[in-house]
């Protein structure tokens, strides 16, 4: 049990070690500075958000009406 | 109510599948492998890494969306399994697979498209090809939603000529199940 626990701490110290993760160059590059505030201000916008989920909202509606059987010839 | 709502689980877990299948279509061969386009390819056009990144985050939300609508799917196939009524049938679950695709690709056609445009079928067309690459995805969504309408209706027709009359006479679906 040791022998299998004691490798798995070991991976997690060095890989999930906040300094570790906080040092990745690719974290504190400038792309990935540009890509979180890119992705902030995507987030951020409403309309965005809305047009993004829409498609899935109109169909879930969609769905919701076939399931309750809003169909001709088939009632509730 | 609560039974006859029951009854339909077949036919909506197919037509939720057939949602999920076509959004991931969507987003593993025309996101991913072919790269035609992406969820706002048309507001932040990938010829960047950073525009590349934050397409790939809005992709990554599609995908959440698409496995979400893939495990409601799941949940209603069980629910169907479960109960004794559902009359099991290939023609209603085919079709109800090729409807939700059809209306995956309408939707998504009409309002991601036509109306908000966050991105085309093909990003990098443009003008008139752009256009008809968008109508031709709307067609196969019409096309589709046509097949499995007709599917489902053929499905429905089966499982009646297949019933038996019950000792009241009237045709009861549930005894097409096998006894359990």
């Amino acid at each position: 049990m040791r022998r299998v626990i004691a490798p798995i701490a070991q991976f997690l110290l060095i890989f999930l070690n906040p300094s570790f993760v906080w040092s990745c160059p690719f974290c504190h590059s400038d792309r990935a500075t540009e890509v979180r505030a890119g992705i902030a201000q995507t987030l951020g916008n409403p309309a965005l958000v809305l047009a993004a989920a829409s498609p899935f909202l109109v169909l879930a509606l969609v769905v919701i009406i076939l399931h309750c059987g809003f169909e001709r010839g088939e009632r509730l | 109510m609560k039974q006859n709502l029951h009854k339909n689980d077949l036919r909506t877990a197919a037509i939720l599948f057939g949602i999920g299948m076509g959004g991931f279509i969507d987003g593993i061969l025309f996101h991913q492998i072919l790269q035609i386009h992406n969820m706002l390819s048309n507001r932040f056009f990938p010829d960047s890494l950073v525009n590349i990144d934050i397409n790939m985050f809005w992709d990554g939300l599609f995908h959440a969306a698409t496995w979400i609508v893939t495990a409601v799917a799941i949940y209603f196939f069980w629910r169907a399994g479960i109960n004794h009524r559902t009359v099991w049938s290939g023609k209603t679950f085919v079709g109800g697979i090729f409807l939700g695709w059809g209306l995956f690709n309408f939707v998504e056609g009409i309002i991601d498209h036509h109306i908000l445009q966050v991105h085309h079928v093909v990003q990098r067309a443009s003008g008139l090809t752009q256009l008809l690459w968008d109508l031709a995805f709307l067609a196969s969504g019409v096309l589709f939603i046509l097949i499995g309408s007709s599917l489902i209706k053929r499905g429905k027709v089966q499982a009646v000529t297949q019933a038996v009359p019950t000792r009241s006479g009237v045709y009861d679906e549930a005894e097409l199940s096998p006894p359990h």
